[in-house]
């Protein structure tokens, strides 16, 4: 009995904590209709600045939890609306979701930078070694505080929520942003507040939990990601159904912790972490239970991820000069190098996996790392010797798990399908990877592939493998793509109520994507032919994946192939240069490090102004090269020549690198406007000869022996090819991005709000009543008319 | 030819009726004007025919079939298509291809060949390729056929979800203010591909406030207001109707009649659907 109401006190003040947090995530949510991946990081970072304020700078306790709670966490809200959050209002549900993790993530490396984790931070309690008997039970002050506050917070949010002008507003603004302007409101001022009241509802939670947890960045965000599970009981909009869902989860914690004992297995099933899995299993029953959400007819005025539909031969050429790229890289690589490339090189495969999904469908996986540790430990079972039965068997299984996981969720909104894939991904690293049937030791090798005679024996073959799996399914994709199935997903991304009514059944059609897209990522697993560590295997390893393919550019196989890069390059980057810092102004260091890791998490926020990533501003000017025969073959003889000097060690190795950047990102671009008919001929010889000029430079100039550090060297590498460009675009006069300006679509709707009102419209407008053209005052560009300038 | 049936039609948001107890019959061959003021319901109730909304109460029978409980894609494929109001065209893709979607999501379920369109000609083999360019044709549309949907002005945007609707067959197709957009020629020539139609086979529901044109292709109207059909009947039945008159113009039709110094109800009516083409409210 006394264990039960032991186990039954801590379940309720735990799921205090937990309502807390959820109903900053529901008040965030509701106001603004973005789900705020990073509300656990803010808690986070609550609990961080609150140690600092209290232990690291000497400020009296109580004083230390009003900064926090009333200044320091609105003013962090206001912040983060201003700046990130109101310049996603109106993008894709993927933006959104993939601008919110890359803010959990960017804090997560903050934290990490500011408050190195191998200092051990003992955070002050609340009332310490102060408690109550409760039928026999010592209860802290603290978790009676925390449910005092728990029940004080639910009372408030209600009064505010139903009686108030302000809660009035606050919910006016999620349903329409625009009219509520119309009728005067302020809804710039009214999301910053629910911002605001949602980062003090997490750092509340936050300071309350920091004294019963060792404060880790990661550790701590990852408690709060339960708090997700809690808001879905509430369908994310309802405060008293989140209360609910804290009950819930936190006494099933309680009790799991309580009752099951560790070495307890079903089977051949260890149960041992299964209170890890307990927020991720609620999370799934939840979503089963959720109603079907009903189709939304919307207007079409959104903007979307472009996928361009490339032509197959561009696809094919390309896919073949990938290959060959990538085993003349290869050819010149130490071994050390080269090795350290192949192990990261599979991830460009994962990425891609998110193309047709993401890219062509509008849906969301967190859960692609999970898939592929599903390819790999499959693969290691049934193809032991790398027979491709093996690759076949495995990424089937995976087909098949990927449709189970998303056909409940599918029935549901985005949000829903991102939330269920996080909890696949959560169980999966709970109770999948850990058993040591297996991952025995806690990884398992994967095989690398044999076709009959040819094997794949040497870090060169498989690093040209992999390189030859991308684009063989690349091509695939990009077939898929120019199907009737592919444009059927563009149609049901840009509009899923127009295919229903049109007969599409919307739930089996993504189904079907989703398995797909779950199939390729464990086909990355199968060819990895690396060795799997189920530590890594985790939803926050997942969420990097989705959120640098996204960067990338999720709507092409090339913006895919960046993004993997930039995942695989991230750890390289971290390990050859981790001895350096780049200084600056000689009194601020920051180690190379760690700015490799907080360089993804920006990129990501870097969506907020650019929602389709990296691939379509470079293929802009790529484009443009294979459409002039000349500057094609400059380009081909170009890398041919820098391959040759470098295979002949005329160039060594920081000289080959910067060649080649110089060549890919400033020379090639460049060479269209070099050839265009358009441009006289002075400047363009100009051009072509700083270009060339820079070239030699970047090769021969030794860069090894010039500079000492690798971060400086790799830093005044990037300064040069972004000068060289620079320079080159100013010569000739053209810039490449001139080309990809977009077409902009206007709802109708939106004319006169988005858009200012055009002289040809107001002419149509006021043609009823009998005006023509000349009976208006002749205007120029600058001139306001009707209230509105003219364009 | 088919038939479509509402009855009793109710939809309940929270605690706003939106239709209530609205009945309708829209029959094959025939163009069944749908108007009221805005925010009457007419939108509501298309969601409602169509599976967008769940009705509170009521039916929808399709010849004589209730459908009232089948998902949205599965009433398409009894036959019912319909547009929007707000534009949902698939706005990353060419006008071509927005037809040619709705003509695959087709094929992928109903197997048998021998097609036609049934509507527009009487060729029974048309390849896929030719029924594309037929809706094209017919709907002037051949010359931006590979023009982005995403820049077209919306008259055309809409002509686009008309092909797209046509290329799925229905034989019962609802148009939420397909005229909206459409200058007066262009109007003309919609109003003819719309009798057109009709006189094919196809049953048309129109909610469209382009009044001129409701009285010159509907055989029958339904008035709604505040979520209930106040009026149906012929269109020269409904333009002689007093609640008609007075839900549109707001105030007592004795009093429209003093200000228009002893004309007739008919006449204040008929002055204002010849005035403008713009409508009774717009």
């Amino acid at each position: 009995m006394d264990k039960f109401l032991i186990y039954t006190i801590a379940g309720l003040s735990t799921a205090a904590i937990y309502a807390i947090a959820a109903s900053g995530l529901v008040v965030t949510y509701t106001t603004s209709g973005i789900f705020n991946f990073a509300h656990g990081a803010f808690s986070m970072m609550a609990a961080f600045m609150f140690w600092q304020l209290n232990k690291g700078w000497g400020l009296p306790f109580w004083v230390s939890v009003f900064l926090v709670i009333f200044v320091v966490a609105p003013l962090f809200g206001t912040v983060v609306e201003r700046v990130l959050m109101r310049g996603i209002e109106g993008t894709t549900e993927v933006v959104k979701i993939v601008v919110t993790i890359s803010l959990m993530i960017g804090l997560i490396a903050l934290a990490q930078f500011i408050w190195p984790p191998s200092v051990a931070r003992p955070s002050p309690a609340f009332f310490p070694g102060k408690s109550v008997h409760l039928f026999g039970v010592a209860v802290s002050y603290q978790r009676i505080l925390s449910m005092i506050i728990a029940i004080l917070i639910a009372v408030g949010l209600r009064l505010v929520f139903k009686v108030t002008r302000l809660g009035i507003a606050m919910r006016a603004v999620v349903d329409d942003r625009h009219l509520l302007q119309l009728n005067g409101g302020r809804p710039g001022r009214t999301s910053a507040l629910a911002w605001s009241l949602g980062a003090m509802m997490a750092a509340i939670s936050g300071v309350l939990i920091a004294s019963e947890q060792s404060l880790s960045a990661t550790g701590l965000t990852l408690i709060f990601i339960n708090a997700y599970a809690v808001a879905v009981v509430g369908r994310l909009k309802s405060l008293p159904g989140a209360f609910l869902g804290s009950l819930i989860l936190g006494l099933a914690e309680a009790y799991a912790v309580g009752y099951i004992p560790s070495d307890a297995s079903i089977g051949a099933i260890s149960l041992q972490k299964l209170p890890q899995a307990v927020p991720g299993i609620m999370l799934l029953i939840v979503i089963l239970l959720q109603p079907q959400s009903r189709l939304r007819a919307h207007g079409m005025a959104r903007r979307s991820i472009p996928a361009p539909a490339v032509s197959q031969r561009t696809a094919m050429i390309g896919g073949i000069c990938m290959v060959a790229a990538v085993a003349a890289i290869g050819s010149l690589m130490a071994p050390s190098d080269l090795n350290l490339m192949t192990t990261g090189f599979y991830l460009t495969i994962v990425t891609m996996s998110l193309v047709p999904l993401t890219g062509y469908a509008g849906q969301i996986s967190l859960a692609q790392l999970s898939f592929t540790g599903i390819g790999a430990v499959t693969m290691a079972a049934w193809g032991a010797n790398g027979s491709p039965i093996g690759v076949f068997i495995s990424i089937g299984i995976c087909a098949a798990v990927g449709a189970v996981v998303a056909f409940p969720a599918l029935r549901l909104s985005g949000i829903y399908l991102a939330l269920a894939t996080a909890a696949f991904a959560m169980i999966c690293s709970a109770m999948v990877f850990n058993q040591n049937g297996v991952m025995p030791g806690g990884n398992r090798q994967v095989p690398r592939l044999a076709l009959g005679p040819f094997k794949v024996d040497s870090d060169f073959k498989q690093f040209v493998t992999i390189a030859i799996v991308f684009a063989v399914a690349g091509n695939i994709l990009i077939a898929l793509r120019r199907s009737a199935w592919g444009r059927r997903l563009a149609a049901m991304r840009d509009s899923e109520v127009a295919c229903a009514t049109l007969g599409l059944n919307l739930t089996s059609t993504k189904v079907g994507v989703f398995a797909l897209s779950a199939a390729i990522a464990g086909l990355a697993g199968t060819v990895s032919g690396g060795t799997f560590v189920a530590e890594t295997l985790t939803l926050p390893s997942s969420l990097s994946v989705t959120m640098l393919a996204v960067v990338g550019g999720i709507g092409s196989v090339v913006g895919a192939f960046i993004g993997g890069l930039l995942l695989g390059a991230a750890p390289i980057g971290a390990s050859v240069f981790s001895a350096n810092a780049v200084g600056i102004f000689s009194f601020v260091s920051l180690s190379v490090p760690s700015l490799i890791s907080f360089a993804p998490a920006l990129m990501g926020l870097s969506l907020g102004r650019e929602p389709d990533g990296a691939a379509p501003q470079l293929a802009v000017g790529f484009r443009e090269v294979g459409k002039s025969p000349i500057s094609l073959a400059i380009a081909a003889i170009g890398a041919s020549v820098v391959w040759l000097a470098a295979w002949t060690s005329v160039i060594e190795n920081w000289g080959f690198f910067s060649a080649g950047l110089v060549l890919a990102l400033a020379l090639v671009p460049l060479l269209p406007g070099i050839f265009s008919k358009e441009i006289d001929s002075s400047r363009r010889i100009a051009s072509a000869a700083w270009l060339l000029v820079a070239l030699v430079a970047a090769a021969f100039i030794p860069w090894g022996t010039a500079i000492e550090s690798n971060g400086m060297r790799f830093v005044a590498i990037i300064a040069f090819v972004l000068l060289v460009g620079r320079v080159a675009v100013a010569a000739i006069g053209y810039d490449p991005t001139v080309l990809g300006e977009k077409l902009q679509s206007v709802s109708p709707d939106m004319i006169g709000i988005d858009e200012p009102i055009t002289r040809a419209q107001a002419i149509d407008a006021v043609s009823i009543f009998g005006v023509t053209e000349d009976m208006l005052p002749p205007t120029t560009a600058s001139t306001a008319w009707g209230g509105r300038v003219m364009s | 030819m088919s038939e479509l049936r509402v009855e009793d039609l109710s939809v309940r948001f929270g605690g706003h009726l939106a239709v209530s107890s609205a009945s309708l019959l829209v029959k094959g061959g025939q163009i069944t004007g749908l108007i009221g003021p805005n925010g009457a319901g007419k939108t509501t109730t298309f969601n409602a025919i169509c599976g967008v909304v769940s009705p509170s109460s009521g039916k929808v029978l399709l010849d004589g079939e209730d459908i009232s409980r089948l998902r949205t894609y599965k009433r398409s494929r009894k036959g019912i298509g319909r547009t929007f109001q707000r534009l949902e065209v698939f706005s990353s893709l060419t006008v071509r291809e927005n037809i040619q979607v709705g003509l695959e999501i087709r094929r992928s379920w109903a197997k048998g060949s021998g097609d036609l369109i049934q509507y527009l000609t009487d060729d029974q083999d048309l390849s896929p390729q030719a029924e594309v360019d037929l809706i094209l044709n017919r709907l002037d549309l051949m010359p931006i056929a590979d023009h982005s949907v995403s820049a077209l002005p919306t008259g055309h945007a809409r002509l686009v979800e008309l092909g797209r609707a046509l290329a799925a067959r229905p034989s019962i197709l609802l148009l939420d203010e397909p005229a909206s957009g459409l200058d007066d020629s262009e109007t003309d020539d919609f109003g003819d591909l719309l009798v057109t139609l009709a006189a094919n086979g196809l049953g048309i529901l129109l909610v469209e406030h382009d009044v001129a044109l409701v009285m010159r292709v509907c055989t029958s109207l339904a008035v709604l207001d505040f979520g209930q059909i106040i009026a149906n009947g012929s269109p020269e039945e409904v333009r002689a109707n007093e609640a008609v008159l007075s839900a549109y113009l707001g105030s007592t039709p004795t009093s429209i009649a003093g200000t228009s110094a002893g004309a007739t109800h008919d006449d204040v009516v008929a002055a204002e659907i010849g005035s403008s083409g713009q409508g009774f409210v717009s």
